[in-house]
Protein backbone atom coordinates (compact mmCIF):
# COMPACT_ATOMS: atom_id res chain seq x y z
CA UNK A 1 0.00 0.00 0.00
CA UNK A 2 1.22 3.20 -0.88
CA UNK A 3 2.09 5.77 1.77
CA UNK A 4 -0.81 7.89 0.70
CA UNK A 5 -3.44 5.83 0.63
CA UNK A 6 -3.18 6.03 4.42
CA UNK A 7 -5.92 7.26 6.17
CA UNK A 8 -5.34 9.91 8.97
CA UNK A 9 -6.16 7.53 12.05
CA UNK A 10 -3.83 4.82 10.56
CA UNK A 11 -1.08 7.53 9.89
CA UNK A 12 -0.97 8.95 13.80
CA UNK A 13 -0.21 5.45 14.63
CA UNK A 14 2.56 4.92 12.31
CA UNK A 15 3.77 9.09 13.72
CA UNK A 16 3.65 8.10 17.02
CA UNK A 17 5.10 5.41 17.25
CA UNK A 18 8.06 6.33 15.56
CA UNK A 19 7.98 4.06 12.20
CA UNK A 20 7.24 7.31 9.72
CA UNK A 21 8.71 10.44 10.57
CA UNK A 22 6.45 13.79 9.69
CA UNK A 23 9.09 14.93 7.27
CA UNK A 24 8.81 11.22 5.49
CA UNK A 25 5.22 11.62 5.25
CA UNK A 26 4.48 15.05 3.86
CA UNK A 27 6.99 14.71 1.18
CA UNK A 28 5.48 11.27 0.08
CA UNK A 29 2.30 13.70 -0.06
CA UNK A 30 4.16 16.36 -2.29
CA UNK A 31 5.10 13.23 -4.76
CA UNK A 32 1.40 12.51 -4.80
CA UNK A 33 0.37 16.00 -5.83
CA UNK A 34 3.21 16.38 -8.31
CA UNK A 35 1.72 13.28 -10.13
CA UNK A 36 -1.82 13.88 -9.74
CA UNK A 37 -2.31 17.77 -9.58
CA UNK A 38 -1.63 17.96 -13.33
CA UNK A 39 -5.05 16.27 -14.08
CA UNK A 40 -7.02 17.14 -11.18
CA UNK A 41 -5.75 21.00 -10.81
CA UNK A 42 -7.16 20.91 -7.08
CA UNK A 43 -4.81 23.59 -5.52
CA UNK A 44 -4.33 27.30 -5.85
CA UNK A 45 -1.73 27.47 -4.07
CA UNK A 46 0.94 25.16 -2.62
CA UNK A 47 3.30 25.81 0.05
CA UNK A 48 6.02 22.82 0.01
CA UNK A 49 9.18 24.49 1.91
CA UNK A 50 7.15 25.97 4.75
CA UNK A 51 4.92 22.60 4.86
CA UNK A 52 8.84 20.57 5.18
CA UNK A 53 10.08 23.12 7.64
CA UNK A 54 7.07 22.42 9.99
CA UNK A 55 6.88 18.89 9.62
CA UNK A 56 10.91 18.84 10.63
CA UNK A 57 9.93 20.18 14.02
CA UNK A 58 6.66 18.88 14.69
CA UNK A 59 5.23 17.21 17.84
CA UNK A 60 3.99 13.94 17.00
CA UNK A 61 2.06 13.42 20.02
CA UNK A 62 -0.12 16.38 19.64
CA UNK A 63 -3.61 15.41 18.01
CA UNK A 64 -3.08 15.66 14.59
CA UNK A 65 0.77 15.74 15.06
CA UNK A 66 2.28 15.63 11.57
CA UNK A 67 -0.54 15.40 9.47
CA UNK A 68 -0.76 17.50 6.20
CA UNK A 69 -3.93 19.33 5.75
CA UNK A 70 -5.38 21.73 2.58
CA UNK A 71 -7.29 24.34 3.27
CA UNK A 72 -9.91 26.00 0.94
CA UNK A 73 -8.86 28.76 -0.31
CA UNK A 74 -11.74 31.04 1.29
CA UNK A 75 -10.29 30.39 5.07
CA UNK A 76 -7.29 32.64 6.15
CA UNK A 77 -4.02 31.72 6.64
CA UNK A 78 -1.22 34.23 7.94
CA UNK A 79 1.01 35.01 4.60
CA UNK A 80 -0.58 32.89 2.71
CA UNK A 81 -3.11 34.06 0.01
CA UNK A 82 -6.72 33.78 0.34
CA UNK A 83 -7.88 34.57 -3.02
CA UNK A 84 -11.46 33.21 -2.65
CA UNK A 85 -10.88 32.21 -6.27
CA UNK A 86 -11.41 35.05 -7.26
CA UNK A 87 -9.46 37.85 -9.38
CA UNK A 88 -10.49 40.67 -7.04
CA UNK A 89 -8.32 38.88 -4.60
CA UNK A 90 -5.15 38.61 -7.05
CA UNK A 91 -2.06 39.24 -4.82
CA UNK A 92 -3.98 39.49 -1.59
CA UNK A 93 -2.14 37.93 1.44
CA UNK A 94 -3.65 37.52 4.66
CA UNK A 95 -2.55 39.36 7.72
CA UNK A 96 -3.82 37.19 10.39
CA UNK A 97 -5.41 33.50 10.67
CA UNK A 98 -8.48 32.15 11.01
CA UNK A 99 -9.82 30.67 14.45
CA UNK A 100 -9.84 27.27 12.69
CA UNK A 101 -6.16 27.14 11.39
CA UNK A 102 -4.91 28.64 14.92
CA UNK A 103 -6.35 25.63 16.23
CA UNK A 104 -5.22 23.19 13.58
CA UNK A 105 -1.31 24.31 14.31
CA UNK A 106 -1.72 23.72 17.85
CA UNK A 107 -2.82 20.43 17.24
CA UNK A 108 0.31 19.84 15.20
CA UNK A 109 -1.33 19.83 11.43
CA UNK A 110 0.36 20.70 8.65
CA UNK A 111 -0.92 22.85 6.11
CA UNK A 112 0.22 21.98 2.77
CA UNK A 113 -1.85 24.58 0.28
CA UNK A 114 -5.10 25.96 -1.01
CA UNK A 115 -7.86 24.19 -2.15
CA UNK A 116 -9.71 25.83 -5.95
CA UNK A 117 -13.46 26.64 -4.91
CA UNK A 118 -16.44 28.37 -6.92
CA UNK A 119 -15.20 32.37 -6.62
CA UNK A 120 -16.05 33.03 -2.51
CA UNK A 121 -17.92 29.48 -2.50
CA UNK A 122 -20.88 30.64 -4.64
CA UNK A 123 -21.71 27.86 -7.31
CA UNK A 124 -22.03 24.40 -7.19
CA UNK A 125 -19.40 23.16 -9.90
CA UNK A 126 -16.06 24.79 -9.04
CA UNK A 127 -16.18 25.93 -12.40
CA UNK A 128 -17.17 29.45 -11.78
CA UNK A 129 -12.80 29.90 -10.38
CA UNK A 130 -10.55 32.33 -11.82
CA UNK A 131 -7.80 29.92 -10.98
CA UNK A 132 -9.06 27.62 -13.93
CA UNK A 133 -11.73 24.42 -13.40
CA UNK A 134 -10.71 21.26 -10.73
CA UNK A 135 -11.97 17.93 -12.87
CA UNK A 136 -13.43 15.23 -10.97
CA UNK A 137 -10.65 12.33 -10.19
CA UNK A 138 -13.79 9.48 -11.57
CA UNK A 139 -14.13 10.80 -14.78
CA UNK A 140 -12.01 14.07 -15.83
CA UNK A 141 -14.78 15.43 -17.96
CA UNK A 142 -16.83 15.98 -15.50
CA UNK A 143 -17.50 18.75 -12.54
CA UNK A 144 -16.20 17.74 -8.79
CA UNK A 145 -19.09 19.50 -7.67
CA UNK A 146 -18.68 22.91 -5.77
CA UNK A 147 -17.64 24.88 -4.22
CA UNK A 148 -15.59 23.04 -1.99
CA UNK A 149 -14.76 20.77 -5.26
CA UNK A 150 -10.60 21.16 -4.84
CA UNK A 151 -10.87 19.86 -1.52
CA UNK A 152 -13.50 16.99 -2.45
CA UNK A 153 -11.34 16.08 -5.67
CA UNK A 154 -7.86 16.37 -3.10
CA UNK A 155 -9.15 13.92 -0.46
CA UNK A 156 -10.80 11.78 -3.32
CA UNK A 157 -7.59 11.47 -5.25
CA UNK A 158 -5.24 11.09 -2.34
CA UNK A 159 -3.43 14.22 -2.98
CA UNK A 160 -4.90 15.29 0.60
CA UNK A 161 -5.45 12.76 3.57
CA UNK A 162 -8.04 15.68 4.52
CA UNK A 163 -9.39 18.69 3.46
CA UNK A 164 -11.08 22.15 5.01
CA UNK A 165 -14.64 23.19 3.11
CA UNK A 166 -16.85 25.86 4.20
CA UNK A 167 -20.90 24.87 3.41
CA UNK A 168 -23.48 27.88 2.62
CA UNK A 169 -25.83 25.47 1.02
CA UNK A 170 -24.28 22.03 0.39
CA UNK A 171 -20.84 23.33 -0.74
CA UNK A 172 -18.43 20.47 1.51
CA UNK A 173 -21.69 17.63 1.63
CA UNK A 174 -22.20 18.03 -2.83
CA UNK A 175 -18.72 17.46 -3.95
CA UNK A 176 -17.95 15.38 -1.11
CA UNK A 177 -21.28 13.31 -2.83
CA UNK A 178 -19.56 13.97 -6.27
CA UNK A 179 -15.58 12.94 -5.55
CA UNK A 180 -16.75 9.74 -3.57
CA UNK A 181 -15.00 10.94 -0.14
CA UNK A 182 -16.84 12.43 3.37
CA UNK A 183 -18.31 15.08 4.17
CA UNK A 184 -19.62 16.95 7.20
CA UNK A 185 -21.22 20.36 7.62
CA UNK A 186 -21.43 20.85 11.11
CA UNK A 187 -24.42 22.34 13.10
CA UNK A 188 -24.40 26.61 12.55
CA UNK A 189 -22.28 28.11 15.55
CA UNK A 190 -20.06 24.87 16.03
CA UNK A 191 -16.99 25.95 14.58
CA UNK A 192 -15.63 29.38 14.89
CA UNK A 193 -15.87 31.49 11.22
CA UNK A 194 -13.57 34.15 12.46
CA UNK A 195 -11.30 34.10 9.33
CA UNK A 196 -13.55 32.57 6.85
CA UNK A 197 -14.52 35.16 4.12
CA UNK A 198 -18.13 35.32 4.43
CA UNK A 199 -20.74 34.60 1.97
CA UNK A 200 -23.50 34.53 3.45
CA UNK A 201 -22.98 34.63 7.45
CA UNK A 202 -26.38 33.53 9.06
CA UNK A 203 -25.23 29.76 7.12
CA UNK A 204 -21.35 29.45 6.53
CA UNK A 205 -19.73 26.75 8.38
CA UNK A 206 -16.23 25.35 7.88
CA UNK A 207 -16.05 21.32 8.06
CA UNK A 208 -13.83 18.39 7.32
CA UNK A 209 -13.60 16.67 4.23
CA UNK A 210 -11.85 13.32 4.69
CA UNK A 211 -11.29 9.89 3.11
CA UNK A 212 -13.17 8.43 6.62
CA UNK A 213 -15.93 8.78 9.01
CA UNK A 214 -13.20 8.38 11.67
CA UNK A 215 -11.44 11.12 10.68
CA UNK A 216 -13.77 13.24 10.05
CA UNK A 217 -14.70 12.80 13.78
CA UNK A 218 -10.98 13.66 14.57
CA UNK A 219 -10.45 16.92 12.59
CA UNK A 220 -13.83 18.38 13.97
CA UNK A 221 -12.99 17.79 17.76
CA UNK A 222 -9.75 19.99 16.48
CA UNK A 223 -11.58 22.49 15.13
CA UNK A 224 -14.83 23.14 16.88
CA UNK A 225 -15.70 25.07 19.95
CA UNK A 226 -16.32 28.50 20.98
CA UNK A 227 -14.35 31.53 19.94
CA UNK A 228 -14.92 35.23 21.26
CA UNK A 229 -13.96 36.58 18.09
CA UNK A 230 -17.29 35.01 16.24
CA UNK A 231 -20.11 35.87 18.33
CA UNK A 232 -22.63 33.51 16.15
CA UNK A 233 -20.27 30.45 17.83
CA UNK A 234 -21.78 28.68 20.68
CA UNK A 235 -20.70 28.39 24.09
CA UNK A 236 -21.66 24.38 23.92
CA UNK A 237 -19.30 21.53 25.26
CA UNK A 238 -16.93 19.59 22.41
CA UNK A 239 -17.74 16.29 22.70
CA UNK A 240 -15.06 13.42 22.02
CA UNK A 241 -16.10 12.92 18.54
CA UNK A 242 -13.61 10.05 18.08
CA UNK A 243 -14.12 7.97 21.57
CA UNK A 244 -18.07 8.33 20.53
CA UNK A 245 -18.16 6.77 17.57
CA UNK A 246 -18.25 2.96 19.05
CA UNK A 247 -20.58 3.74 21.30
CA UNK A 248 -24.20 4.09 19.42
CA UNK A 249 -26.55 1.12 19.52
CA UNK A 250 -29.38 0.59 16.48
CA UNK A 251 -31.73 -0.95 19.02
CA UNK A 252 -34.46 1.59 19.44
CA UNK A 253 -32.92 4.17 16.74
CA UNK A 254 -35.97 4.88 14.82
CA UNK A 255 -34.15 6.66 11.00
CA UNK A 256 -36.48 8.77 9.22
CA UNK A 257 -36.58 8.96 5.23
CA UNK A 258 -38.20 11.99 4.31
CA UNK A 259 -40.58 11.30 1.35
CA UNK A 260 -39.79 15.14 -0.68
CA UNK A 261 -36.14 13.85 -1.15
CA UNK A 262 -37.78 10.85 -3.49
CA UNK A 263 -38.59 13.45 -5.91
CA UNK A 264 -39.30 12.94 -9.68
CA UNK A 265 -36.09 13.61 -11.32
CA UNK A 266 -34.00 12.13 -9.07
CA UNK A 267 -31.41 9.52 -10.85
CA UNK A 268 -32.68 6.31 -10.78
CA UNK A 269 -29.38 5.06 -9.83
CA UNK A 270 -29.22 6.94 -6.96
CA UNK A 271 -32.60 5.74 -6.07
CA UNK A 272 -31.20 2.34 -5.66
CA UNK A 273 -28.29 2.74 -3.95
CA UNK A 274 -29.76 5.18 -1.18
CA UNK A 275 -32.12 2.28 -0.33
CA UNK A 276 -29.81 -0.16 -0.50
CA UNK A 277 -27.94 2.37 2.38
CA UNK A 278 -31.60 2.54 4.04
CA UNK A 279 -32.05 -1.32 3.72
CA UNK A 280 -28.39 -1.85 5.31
CA UNK A 281 -29.38 0.10 8.38
CA UNK A 282 -32.57 -1.95 8.67
CA UNK A 283 -30.47 -4.81 8.67
CA UNK A 284 -28.44 -3.65 11.39
CA UNK A 285 -31.20 -3.36 13.81
CA UNK A 286 -32.32 0.35 12.68
CA UNK A 287 -36.22 1.09 12.59
CA UNK A 288 -36.87 2.77 9.38
CA UNK A 289 -39.98 5.24 9.30
CA UNK A 290 -41.40 7.29 6.42
CA UNK A 291 -41.36 10.69 7.46
CA UNK A 292 -42.51 14.29 6.04
CA UNK A 293 -40.76 17.78 6.24
CA UNK A 294 -43.16 19.41 3.58
CA UNK A 295 -41.85 23.03 3.12
CA UNK A 296 -38.62 20.77 1.19
CA UNK A 297 -39.60 22.18 -2.03
CA UNK A 298 -39.10 25.62 -1.27
CA UNK A 299 -36.03 25.29 0.68
CA UNK A 300 -34.04 26.69 -2.75
CA UNK A 301 -36.06 29.56 -3.21
CA UNK A 302 -35.41 30.90 0.21
CA UNK A 303 -31.92 29.74 0.24
CA UNK A 304 -31.42 32.21 -2.96
CA UNK A 305 -32.95 34.99 -1.18
CA UNK A 306 -31.35 35.35 1.71
CA UNK A 307 -28.18 33.80 1.02
CA UNK A 308 -27.90 36.48 -1.85
CA UNK A 309 -29.21 39.13 0.36
CA UNK A 310 -26.68 38.33 3.10
CA UNK A 311 -23.93 38.62 -0.20
CA UNK A 312 -24.71 41.37 -1.30
CA UNK A 313 -23.80 43.00 1.91
CA UNK A 314 -20.68 40.92 2.72
CA UNK A 315 -19.32 41.53 -0.79
CA UNK A 316 -19.62 45.21 -0.38
CA UNK A 317 -16.21 45.39 1.39
CA UNK A 318 -14.52 44.50 -1.93
CA UNK A 319 -13.83 47.61 -3.19
CA UNK A 320 -10.10 47.89 -4.22
CA UNK A 321 -9.50 50.44 -1.60
CA UNK A 322 -7.68 48.84 1.51
CA UNK A 323 -6.79 45.23 -0.14
CA UNK A 324 -7.65 43.53 -3.67
CA UNK A 325 -7.55 44.52 -7.18
CA UNK A 326 -7.88 47.84 -8.28
CA UNK A 327 -9.09 49.26 -11.90
CA UNK A 328 -6.70 51.56 -13.27
CA UNK A 329 -9.26 53.97 -15.60
CA UNK A 330 -12.14 55.51 -13.93
CA UNK A 331 -13.67 59.36 -14.38
CA UNK A 332 -14.75 59.63 -11.05
CA UNK A 333 -15.61 57.63 -7.20
CA UNK A 334 -18.67 56.11 -8.77
CA UNK A 335 -17.28 54.41 -11.91
CA UNK A 336 -14.40 53.44 -9.58
CA UNK A 337 -15.85 51.22 -7.69
CA UNK A 338 -18.47 50.19 -10.55
CA UNK A 339 -15.50 49.24 -12.93
CA UNK A 340 -13.25 47.64 -10.12
CA UNK A 341 -16.03 45.18 -9.23
CA UNK A 342 -16.75 44.81 -12.79
CA UNK A 343 -13.89 43.84 -13.50
CA UNK A 344 -12.70 42.05 -10.52
CA UNK A 345 -16.07 39.34 -9.50
CA UNK A 346 -17.00 36.56 -12.13
CA UNK A 347 -20.19 36.30 -13.98
CA UNK A 348 -21.97 34.32 -10.94
CA UNK A 349 -20.92 36.49 -8.19
CA UNK A 350 -21.82 39.33 -10.19
CA UNK A 351 -25.54 37.74 -10.42
CA UNK A 352 -25.93 36.66 -6.24
CA UNK A 353 -24.56 40.52 -5.82
CA UNK A 354 -27.20 41.61 -8.07
CA UNK A 355 -29.80 39.63 -7.18
CA UNK A 356 -29.41 40.05 -3.39
CA UNK A 357 -29.41 43.97 -3.84
CA UNK A 358 -32.79 43.58 -5.61
CA UNK A 359 -34.29 41.62 -2.79
CA UNK A 360 -33.14 44.03 -0.11
CA UNK A 361 -33.79 47.07 -2.68
CA UNK A 362 -36.94 49.10 -1.18
CA UNK A 363 -40.01 47.93 -1.77
CA UNK A 364 -39.24 44.12 -2.62
CA UNK A 365 -37.67 44.00 1.37
CA UNK A 366 -41.13 42.61 2.48
CA UNK A 367 -42.23 40.60 -0.66
CA UNK A 368 -38.88 38.65 -0.61
CA UNK A 369 -36.76 39.08 2.08
CA UNK A 370 -39.34 38.79 5.26
CA UNK A 371 -41.03 36.43 3.79
CA UNK A 372 -38.37 34.15 2.97
CA UNK A 373 -37.04 34.46 6.66
CA UNK A 374 -40.56 33.13 7.27
CA UNK A 375 -40.70 29.99 5.29
CA UNK A 376 -36.94 29.49 6.76
CA UNK A 377 -39.02 29.47 10.35
CA UNK A 378 -41.36 26.66 8.80
CA UNK A 379 -38.61 24.89 7.02
CA UNK A 380 -36.61 24.57 10.67
CA UNK A 381 -40.13 23.47 12.71
CA UNK A 382 -40.64 20.64 10.24
CA UNK A 383 -36.82 19.35 11.13
CA UNK A 384 -37.87 19.78 15.05
CA UNK A 385 -40.92 18.32 14.48
CA UNK A 386 -39.95 14.95 12.67
CA UNK A 387 -36.83 14.89 15.17
CA UNK A 388 -39.13 14.01 18.12
CA UNK A 389 -40.00 10.74 16.79
CA UNK A 390 -36.37 9.98 14.81
CA UNK A 391 -32.91 10.28 15.72
CA UNK A 392 -31.28 11.07 11.91
CA UNK A 393 -32.81 11.29 8.86
CA UNK A 394 -31.47 9.34 5.68
CA UNK A 395 -31.31 11.04 2.28
CA UNK A 396 -29.42 11.64 -1.04
CA UNK A 397 -26.93 14.29 -1.04
CA UNK A 398 -27.96 15.01 -4.25
CA UNK A 399 -30.71 14.02 -6.94
CA UNK A 400 -27.68 12.83 -9.59
CA UNK A 401 -24.10 11.73 -10.05
CA UNK A 402 -21.46 14.15 -11.09
CA UNK A 403 -22.24 15.71 -13.98
CA UNK A 404 -20.37 17.13 -17.37
CA UNK A 405 -18.44 20.30 -17.23
CA UNK A 406 -20.33 23.00 -19.00
CA UNK A 407 -23.42 21.23 -18.95
CA UNK A 408 -25.13 23.40 -16.14
CA UNK A 409 -22.90 26.47 -16.65
CA UNK A 410 -25.19 28.34 -18.90
CA UNK A 411 -28.34 28.19 -16.67
CA UNK A 412 -27.68 28.76 -13.38
CA UNK A 413 -31.21 27.98 -12.23
CA UNK A 414 -30.73 24.39 -13.40
CA UNK A 415 -27.27 24.79 -11.12
CA UNK A 416 -28.77 25.93 -7.92
CA UNK A 417 -31.02 22.75 -7.95
CA UNK A 418 -27.89 20.86 -7.66
CA UNK A 419 -28.40 21.19 -4.20
CA UNK A 420 -31.80 20.87 -3.76
CA UNK A 421 -30.98 18.40 -0.90
CA UNK A 422 -28.16 19.85 1.22
CA UNK A 423 -29.80 23.39 1.77
CA UNK A 424 -32.93 22.79 3.58
CA UNK A 425 -29.96 21.92 6.08
CA UNK A 426 -28.14 25.08 6.65
CA UNK A 427 -31.53 26.94 6.73
CA UNK A 428 -32.40 25.01 9.60
CA UNK A 429 -29.07 25.35 11.29
CA UNK A 430 -28.90 21.50 11.72
CA UNK A 431 -25.85 18.74 10.95
CA UNK A 432 -25.23 16.63 7.95
CA UNK A 433 -22.95 14.19 6.95
CA UNK A 434 -22.12 12.76 2.99
CA UNK A 435 -20.45 9.61 2.61
CA UNK A 436 -20.01 7.49 -0.34
CA UNK A 437 -22.64 4.65 -0.61
CA UNK A 438 -22.32 2.98 -4.02
CA UNK A 439 -21.12 3.75 -7.99
CA UNK A 440 -23.40 4.31 -10.81
CA UNK A 441 -22.84 1.83 -13.94
CA UNK A 442 -20.27 4.81 -15.41
CA UNK A 443 -18.22 4.62 -11.76
CA UNK A 444 -19.46 7.65 -10.51
CA UNK A 445 -20.04 7.93 -6.80
CA UNK A 446 -23.20 8.27 -5.20
CA UNK A 447 -23.36 10.16 -1.90
CA UNK A 448 -25.50 9.31 1.38
CA UNK A 449 -26.87 12.03 3.28
CA UNK A 450 -27.42 11.56 6.92
CA UNK A 451 -29.13 14.36 8.87
CA UNK A 452 -28.76 15.10 12.67
CA UNK A 453 -30.53 17.23 15.02
CA UNK A 454 -28.44 20.63 16.27
CA UNK A 455 -25.14 20.17 18.31
CA UNK A 456 -26.00 16.01 17.56
CA UNK A 457 -23.03 14.99 15.00
CA UNK A 458 -21.93 12.41 17.76
CA UNK A 459 -24.69 10.67 16.11
CA UNK A 460 -24.73 11.19 12.28
CA UNK A 461 -20.91 10.50 12.54
CA UNK A 462 -21.60 7.11 14.81
CA UNK A 463 -24.02 5.94 11.80
CA UNK A 464 -21.59 7.03 9.35
CA UNK A 465 -19.18 5.46 10.86
CA UNK A 466 -20.74 2.11 11.84
CA UNK A 467 -22.07 2.09 7.65
CA UNK A 468 -18.61 2.28 7.01
CA UNK A 469 -17.23 -0.89 9.34
CA UNK A 470 -20.52 -3.10 8.58
CA UNK A 471 -19.28 -2.71 5.01
CA UNK A 472 -15.76 -2.99 4.37
CA UNK A 473 -15.13 0.68 3.41
CA UNK A 474 -11.79 1.22 1.71
CA UNK A 475 -10.67 4.60 0.66
CA UNK A 476 -10.53 3.57 -3.49
CA UNK A 477 -7.93 4.27 -6.20
CA UNK A 478 -10.34 6.42 -8.62
CA UNK A 479 -8.84 6.18 -12.43
CA UNK A 480 -7.85 9.99 -13.09
CA UNK A 481 -8.95 9.18 -16.77
CA UNK A 482 -11.49 10.31 -18.83
CA UNK A 483 -13.96 7.97 -19.36
CA UNK B 1 -48.30 34.05 -13.61
CA UNK B 2 -47.04 37.10 -13.86
CA UNK B 3 -43.36 37.20 -14.88
CA UNK B 4 -41.92 39.75 -12.46
CA UNK B 5 -39.71 42.52 -13.99
CA UNK B 6 -36.31 44.09 -13.16
CA UNK B 7 -34.97 47.36 -13.23
CA UNK B 8 -31.19 45.79 -14.05
CA UNK B 9 -29.16 49.46 -14.37
CA UNK B 10 -31.41 50.71 -11.16
CA UNK B 11 -29.93 47.75 -9.17
CA UNK B 12 -26.22 47.66 -10.43
CA UNK B 13 -25.94 51.22 -9.52
CA UNK B 14 -27.42 50.15 -5.96
CA UNK B 15 -24.68 47.52 -5.85
CA UNK B 16 -21.90 49.35 -7.38
CA UNK B 17 -21.27 47.16 -10.66
CA UNK B 18 -21.37 48.48 -14.06
CA UNK B 19 -22.21 46.63 -16.52
CA UNK B 20 -21.87 46.42 -19.97
CA UNK B 21 -24.92 46.24 -22.60
CA UNK B 22 -24.37 42.38 -22.94
CA UNK B 23 -24.42 41.64 -19.50
CA UNK B 24 -27.71 43.45 -18.45
CA UNK B 25 -29.37 41.92 -21.46
CA UNK B 26 -27.92 38.02 -19.55
CA UNK B 27 -28.78 38.90 -16.33
CA UNK B 28 -32.15 40.66 -16.93
CA UNK B 29 -33.28 37.36 -18.71
CA UNK B 30 -31.78 35.37 -16.23
CA UNK B 31 -33.38 37.03 -13.16
CA UNK B 32 -36.86 36.57 -14.81
CA UNK B 33 -36.40 33.25 -14.53
CA UNK B 34 -35.05 32.42 -11.12
CA UNK B 35 -37.38 35.32 -9.74
CA UNK B 36 -40.38 33.43 -11.86
CA UNK B 37 -38.91 30.11 -9.39
CA UNK B 38 -39.08 32.34 -6.53
CA UNK B 39 -42.33 33.07 -6.64
CA UNK B 40 -43.42 30.18 -5.26
CA UNK B 41 -42.48 31.37 -2.19
CA UNK B 42 -46.27 32.70 -2.39
CA UNK B 43 -48.05 29.72 -2.18
CA UNK B 44 -46.51 28.97 1.45
CA UNK B 45 -48.82 29.94 4.64
CA UNK B 46 -46.84 32.21 6.61
CA UNK B 47 -49.17 34.75 8.96
CA UNK B 48 -48.37 32.33 11.85
CA UNK B 49 -44.42 32.97 12.26
CA UNK B 50 -43.03 35.40 14.61
CA UNK B 51 -39.76 35.76 14.04
CA UNK B 52 -37.30 35.69 17.10
CA UNK B 53 -36.90 39.28 17.41
CA UNK B 54 -40.20 40.58 15.82
CA UNK B 55 -41.36 41.20 18.76
CA UNK B 56 -39.27 41.44 21.86
CA UNK B 57 -36.64 43.50 19.94
CA UNK B 58 -33.32 42.11 19.20
CA UNK B 59 -30.19 41.68 22.41
CA UNK B 60 -26.92 42.06 20.64
CA UNK B 61 -24.42 39.50 21.78
CA UNK B 62 -21.37 41.23 22.75
CA UNK B 63 -17.65 39.98 23.90
CA UNK B 64 -16.39 41.28 26.80
CA UNK B 65 -14.91 45.04 25.84
CA UNK B 66 -11.39 44.20 26.61
CA UNK B 67 -8.27 45.80 25.09
CA UNK B 68 -6.69 43.57 22.67
CA UNK B 69 -3.86 43.89 20.19
CA UNK B 70 -4.75 44.70 16.38
CA UNK B 71 -3.09 43.91 13.01
CA UNK B 72 0.32 44.88 12.33
CA UNK B 73 -0.04 47.93 10.10
CA UNK B 74 2.71 46.51 7.89
CA UNK B 75 0.94 43.80 7.32
CA UNK B 76 -2.67 45.64 6.47
CA UNK B 77 -0.65 48.10 3.94
CA UNK B 78 0.71 45.21 2.46
CA UNK B 79 -2.65 44.88 0.86
CA UNK B 80 -2.97 48.08 -0.18
CA UNK B 81 -3.27 48.79 -4.04
CA UNK B 82 -1.81 52.27 -2.76
CA UNK B 83 -0.61 53.99 -0.02
CA UNK B 84 1.48 56.41 1.51
CA UNK B 85 2.77 57.22 5.40
CA UNK B 86 0.97 54.36 6.87
CA UNK B 87 -2.20 55.51 5.23
CA UNK B 88 -4.38 54.14 2.24
CA UNK B 89 -4.35 56.30 -0.80
CA UNK B 90 -8.36 56.57 -2.01
CA UNK B 91 -9.34 58.12 -5.10
CA UNK B 92 -9.96 61.97 -5.47
CA UNK B 93 -13.60 62.37 -4.10
CA UNK B 94 -13.75 66.22 -3.87
CA UNK B 95 -12.90 68.34 -6.93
Amino acid sequence: MNLFEYTISELRKLLVRKELSPTELTEALFSRIAEVEPKINAYNYINHERAIERAKTINVDLPLGGIPIAIKDNINVRAEPCRCASKILEGYLSPYNATVIEKLIKAGAILVGRTNMDEFAMGSSTENSATGLTKNPWDLQRVPGGSSGGSAAAVASHEAFCALGSDTGGSIRQPASFCGCVGLKPTYGRVSRYGLTAFASSLDQIGPLTKTVEDAALLLEVISGFDPNDNTSEKMPVPRFSELLETLSLKNMVLGVPKEYFIEGIDGEVREAINKAIAHFESLGAKIEEVSLPHTPYAVATYYILATAEASANLARFDGIRYGRRSKHYEDLLDYYGKTRDEGFGSEVKRRILLGTYVLSSGYYDAYYLRALKVKEKIKQDFSSVFKKCQALLTPTSPFCAFRIGEKSNDPLQMYLADIFTIAVNLAGICGLSIPCGQSTEGLPIGLQIIGPAWKEEVILALGHLYQKSTGWKPPIPPLEKT
Amino acid sequence: MEKPSIDIQYVADLARISLNEEEKKMFGEQFASILGYIEKLKEVKIDDVVLKGEEEGFKNNLREDLPQDGLATEDVLRNAPHHANNLFIVPKIIE
